[in-house]
């Protein structure tokens, strides 16, 4: 099975705008479905003020926060089975 | 730092905007700055956007580093808050944001509709005042008979009796917060240890710390000197997951600092000193202190008095830093960089002459990212640390037990009886019992924050991920090690 990768922003913007809160909430999500990802950093997606940004897949996430972030892996999981 | 609300963003934001108005030289636009923060959807928070602007424009006063009760217009407040003798600078700096405050109740003790008029009663039994009686099929708590012991609260099956007190109360171990005239809460400076907790827990956002963010900006675009910048040891991890000390010192490099030294290093020396003193200290059968951390020493000199004479006569390791930075160049600037809002103050007391000024970690990425410098993006510094490279004992001053463990295994004495207590409540607890001398010491380490610095207001991670980060630092050799 290919893992669907995720990718934080770890620049300095999106680190003050509160990534922090979302690689905790992709570290604590149920293992099953944290094997299935292949989670890595970024160091700037060049939308700052759209910041915290993250990469599902293909897709960017925007202003992203834990939950938003969430629901876009669930979904994309889901479409992999 | 207690996770990221929209306060914590509210609060990030203002501070983003006003220093990237300085950087760019359009600091005399923060006027229109309140009305840009809710055009750019910092709103519906309250009754409406008037009132909205209200509050930002005190939160604008603040990030500028001016007082509240000066009512001049934001513009008018530039200079002083750029120059170093500004008005501001003899006050508090925490302070209550009145228009923000939601005026908590201040009733302690609630029965809520969950009461079912029981036959037990055990809330009037257990009631000592006899303040309950049986109003309208509902316990009734009559308010001047009250003691707010909190018994019925336990006594009662249902859970039906509350006791609620505002965040920022109970936030506050010193008992400085309470309602004031109006209502909203009150500062008393006289008692307060400058720590935070109040800043961090109220849900409003209503109590704040004054930045100095204008003066460092205004530091670094002065050529006729050089500014160092003074990193605390808890920046372990603080700035996320891809920057460590390397990219760090190349990123404040750009930034305009000439050189960034590791507080671990005057960390180190004051473990040396603080050792050599408690070993007089037992000699004398007397008991020592740590000094380094602000809010404890706080603590002691204003609520413990009798026991200042215990407190450890080293100078803290921001100013042990400070001094060797300022012996080799005493026309430099010293700007410190850490968690601590208390630190504020200390740099205003016993830093005058040695610290210039005081940054929080989150004060200085707003400062960098208005500088549009990213430091996961910068090409790592390769130069060493003039001075050396701290040990894993400076580094670990950073955490609760760290100085503990620095001063008292410096000579490997074994049965020196030592303990550590960090958050401001813990302190006041174990304060407590040595003032009645319940309880005795060879060496006390205390801490305002709850797992030390690392738990700082002013941090940009939580305590789980920075103690994992300054691990990394403290054990592995590897990338994260100060010299690169």
């Amino acid at each position: 099975m290919t893992k669907i990768p995720v990718k934080v922003c770890a620049g300095t913007s999106c680190h003050l705008m509160g990534n922090q809160e979302i690689i905790e909430a992709l570290e604590n999500m149920p293992d099953q479905d944290l094997s299935r990802i292949e989670m890595g950093y970024t160091s700037c997606f060049g939308a700052c003020e759209k910041g915290p940004c993250v990469l599902v897949g293909d897709k960017i996430i925007y202003k992203a926060t834990p939950e938003k972030v969430l629901q876009v892996i669930k979904e994309e999981l889901k479409s992999e089975k | 730092m207690a996770g990221i609300s929209e306060i914590t963003v509210i609060k990030r934001k203002v501070l983003k905007e006003v220093a990237t108005l300085a950087w760019q030289g359009r600091i005399e636009e923060i006027d229109s700055l309140p009305r840009k923060l809710t055009n750019d959807g910092i709103k519906n928070y309250r009754c409406c956007e008037y009132k909205e602007r209200a509050i930002l424009t005190d939160r604008i006063k603040l990030a500028m580093g001016a007082d509240l009760s000066d009512k001049a217009r934001l513009s008018s407040l530039i200079q002083e808050s750029e120059s170093l003798n500004n008005q501001a600078q003899a006050q508090p700096m925490i302070s209550i944001i009145e228009k923000a405050c939601d005026h908590c109740p201040i009733e302690k003790i609630v029965v809520t509709n969950a009461c079912r008029n029981c036959v037990a009663h055990n809330c009037l039994n257990a009631c000592p005042r006899n303040a309950i009686e049986i109003v309208n099929n509902r316990a009734y708590i009559n308010k001047e008979l009250c003691v707010e012991c909190g018994l019925c609260v336990k006594a009662c099956r249902f859970g039906a009796i509350l006791e609620i007190e505002r965040p920022c109360t109970r936030a506050c171990a010193v008992g400085a917060i309470s309602p004031g005239e109006n209502s909203t809460s009150k500062i008393d400076h006289e008692k307060c240890v400058e720590c935070g907790a109040c800043v961090v827990a109220c849900p409003f956002g209503a109590i704040s710390d004054r930045s100095e963010i204008l003066q460092v900006i205004a530091f670094l675009k002065t050529g006729s000197f050089s500014t160092k910048a003074l990193v605390a040891p808890s920046i372990a991890g603080q700035f996320g997951p891809m920057v460590n000390w390397p990219r760090l010192v190349s990123g404040l490099k750009k930034l305009g600092f000439s050189e960034v030294i590791p507080v671990a290093l005057g960390a180190d020396q004051v473990g040396k000193e603080e050792s050599q003193e408690l070993r007089e200290k037992i000699k004398e059968g007397e008991t020592l202190f740590n000094s380094c951390c602000p809010s404890f020493k706080n603590l002691i000199e204003k609520n413990f008095p009798s026991l200042a004479t215990h407190l450890s006569t080293t100078k803290s390791p921001m100013l042990v830093t400070a001094e060797m930075v300022k012996k080799a160049d005493p026309k430099a600037k010293t700007v410190f960089i850490g968690p601590c809002i208390a630190k504020k103050g200390e740099a205003k007391h016993a830093g005058v002459g040695l610290i210039d000024a005081v940054l929080t970690f989150e004060e200085l990425a707003a400062i960098l990212v208005a500088a549009e410098i990213n430091l996961a993006d910068c090409e790592p510094a390769v130069e060493r640390i003039t001075g050396g490279t701290p040990s894993a004992s400076g580094v670990n001053f950073a955490r609760s037990g760290g100085v503990m463990t620095a001063v008292t295994e410096e000579d490997g004495a074994a049965e020196i009886k030592k303990i550590s207590a960090s958050g401001i409540k813990d302190c006041m607890d174990l304060l407590k019992k040595v003032s009645k001398g319940i309880e005795s010491y060879d060496f006390i380490e205390g801490m305002g924050c709850e797992g030390g610095c690392i738990g700082g207001p002013g941090t940009l991670v939580n305590t789980k991920v920075a103690t994992r980060a300054l691990r990394k630092t403290t054990e592995n050799k590897g990338e994260d090690q100060f010299a690169s």
